[in-house]
């Protein structure tokens, strides 16, 4: 089998990820050729530079669609992986596609203009035409495909994403900030769905005043600042920003407990990080997320303001009610890495020639 | 809080004129089950059996509960209505005729526990003598169900005999003698479609399942013996009727309308000439059986099904 991997999008936060462990484990295999696209002047895969694409425009960027496949015009009978359902269209190799999510198409009016939802509804439905196979990152995704773009499950593999090895090896930190908090990870976009959890925290702040909300990950935009003054939470929050995966880690280990309102998620890795790391997880059941924590989260109605506020008071009030689900938790994330993925993806693709 | 009142597996039996068998079935299980540090329960569905099968079970296993449904209205029904009495996160449905070797619910358990993409699993299934049995198979077509009924048995026991370890794998759908399966994917596709009444339903069940994208394994490190003695072998009339029904509704429910009326005519044919076999050897029993067979045929319709 012949290889051709689009890692352009390596320092994304989501993707990214799951570019360095998937492809990086597919180059360690014994395929008969593996080439990688990379973008110029970023972070790359470990391969030899003959093996390498350099492209200068970037995923999104319309100019992909013609350099990448006049870059690649030369490679007859590979296989191109492409990591998100935007890919360029003119390519001749047969076509991979993984699937993190349907966002756009769930919660159109969150996006807008409206034609880079109709764009995306292209992509999808040419995927749907000549894709050779396609892979969902849960089975919630894999519905949500069947559902809107009436892709036959049976066509779709599913394969759930892993967690890094350091969540499960790096010994536990102290924690990085001198009072207690309550832990959420991810970033500002409206089907995050953190209004909702900014005003329970503000009315449970009035009962727990030493108790603060950490949002890492959560853009530092006026417009956030400014939801915050609304709802008088400017000192009780605090937006660290991007955060690397080691301070992430630290900031996990030092946490009361995690919470995730979130709508919708194609797989929802943070949630599962603090697991990895022992944190008792309060979660949404929005998209895949009860797919993926199943029994291991205290589950909440991510509509109610009350219903999540009364639960952070149990996390916050019940030390036994946080170990019980801490407990769940660290055996839950257990059951994801990234070699049993990679093993399934080996496993298919090899089954494809 | 309701999570705590949860069982980890509730094991389900579906009853019917079961007798010694079902007490055999049942001892096996609970040396199985005691075996096991989990909390579990043992349900006992009765399809209104006529012999004596119930009347020892409240003395010798007092924890097992029985459910008595007031007429025989199948196995797929008898199996819903047990599981919507249990309270377990792992239903494992079984017949009443089989036996457990040691240390297979085990395996299975901690199959699904470490793998959550997959909603069921099912062991390997062995007659009475240990020899292999065909428990799982690809989704049914005519061309499929010709691979089965011809090559597929010996193909996979010599397969059995040879690779054991190998044996495990994704399979389309496992038989209904013995599976154990996670209790919110059965509920979620509204558990075994009750139209069927025996025979069929697993297929049917092993291809909702994974139209809603989960997965299915076959795991031949756990073993159970099936003994067949029930109600295939007691009932040969009601069992072949019963297996054709089912298999004309699965057919008009997940096939080509086209195949489904190529199923009917080779039905059709092959029971009138075995209606005349019966009628050349003055067996009236067995024509009698023919007859009713091939009313039912005649009377199936895609149309009514769908």
């Amino acid at each position: 089998m012949r290889l051709l991997l689009d890692a352009r999008k390596i320092e994304d936060y989501g993707i990214g990820v799951y570019i360095r462990q998937v492809f990086g484990g597919l180059l360690e295999q014994d395929f008969e050729d593996v080439r990688v696209i990379h973008l110029r002047g970023k972070a790359t895969l470990p391969v030899p530079p003959e093996k390498e694409i350099v492209a200068e425009a970037h995923n999104y960027d319309p100019r992909e669609q013609v350099e990448i496949p006049w870059k690649c015009r030369h490679l007859k009978g590979y296989y191109y992986f492409s990591p998100h359902y935007i890919f360029p269209l003119l390519m001749k190799q047969k076509l991979l596609v993984t699937v993190h999510d349907l966002i756009h198409f769930l919660f159109p009016d969150f996006f807008k203009p409206q034609v880079k939802v109709e764009a995306a509804r292209y992509f999808l439905r040419e995927i749907k035409r000549r894709a050779a196979a396609i892979f969902a990152v849960s089975r919630r995704t894999a519905q949500d495909l069947n559902l809107l773009f009436s892709i036959p499950i049976e066509k779709i593999k599913i394969i759930y994403n892993g967690l890094s090895e350091e969540f499960f090896n790096l010994p536990p930190f102290p924690s990085p900030l001198p009072f207690p908090y309550i832990l959420y990870v991810g970033n500002w976009k409206p089907h995050k769905n953190l209004p909702l959890l900014l005003r329970a925290f503000s009315q449970l702040s009035k009962k727990y005043p030493e108790i603060k909300l950490v949002l890492a990950g959560v853009e530092r935009r006026p417009q956030v600042f400014g939801i915050l003054a609304e709802l008088g939470l400017e000192e009780k929050c605090l937006l660290p920003g991007f955060l690397p995966q080691e301070q992430i880690i630290r900031y996990l280990d030092g946490a009361l407990f995690f919470v995730f309102p979130s709508l919708y998620e194609g797989f929802g890795l943070p949630p599962l990080e603090a697991m990895a790391r022992g944190r008792a997880v309060l979660s949404s059941p929005g998209g895949s997320l009860k797919e993926i924590l199943a029994e291991a989260a205290l589950y909440f109605d991510p509509a109610s303001v009350e219903d999540l506020m009364a639960k952070m008071e149990l996390f916050i009030t019940s030390e036994e009610e946080r170990r019980f689900y801490e407990e769940r938790g660290r055996s839950r994330s257990r059951l994801f890495r990234w070699e049993k993925a990679l093993e399934e993806y080996v496993h298919f693709l090899r089954s494809l020639d | 809080m309701e999570r705590r009142e949860m069982v980890h597996l509730s094991a389900i039996i579906i009853n019917y004129n079961g007798g010694d068998l079902l007490r055999k079935t049942l001892s096996s299980l609970v040396a199985e089950l005691t075996g096991l540090e989990l909390e579990s329960e043992i349900i006992v569905v009765d399809n209104a059996s006529t012999d004596d099968s119930l009347s020892l079970i409240s003395d010798r296993f007092p924890s097992v509960r029985v459910i008595s449904l007031p007429r025989n209205s199948g196995f797929a029904r008898a199996a819903n209505s047990g599981a919507r009495a249990s309270c377990g996160r792992y239903l494992l449905f079984l017949n009443n005729d089989i036996e457990i070797e040691p240390g297979s619910i085990g395996r299975l358990i901690s199959f699904l526990d470490a793998h959550p993409d997959y909603a069921l699993v099912a062991p390997a299934v062995l007659g009475r003598d240990g020899s292999f049995e065909l428990s799982f198979g690809p989704d049914l077509n005519l061309l499929s169900e010709f691979f089965l009924k011809t090559l597929a048995r010996k193909y996979y026991a010599c397969l059995y005999r040879l690779f054991r370890k190998k044996m495990a794998r994704d399979v389309d759908w496992a038989s209904g003698v013995a599976l154990l399966i996670r209790r919110e994917p059965f509920f979620e596709i509204g558990g075994f479609d009750e139209r069927y009444f025996l025979y069929f339903e697993d297929a049917d069940l092993g291809l909702r399942l994974r139209c809603s994208g989960y997965k299915l394994r076959y795991l031949p490190e756990a073993r159970i013996i099936h003994y067949r003695g029930a109600v295939a072998s007691k009932y040969p009339g009601l069992a072949l009727i019963e297996a054709k029904k089912g298999q004309l509704l699965y057919y008009a429910l997940h096939n080509h309308p086209l195949s489904f009326h190529w199923l009917k005519a080779y039905l059709l044919i092959k029971f009138n000439f075995r209606k005349f076999l019966a009628w050349l050897s003055r067996n009236s029993q067995k024509k009698l059986i023919y007859s009713e067979v091939i009313k039912v045929i005649k009377g199936s319709a895609h149309e009514t099904a769908t």
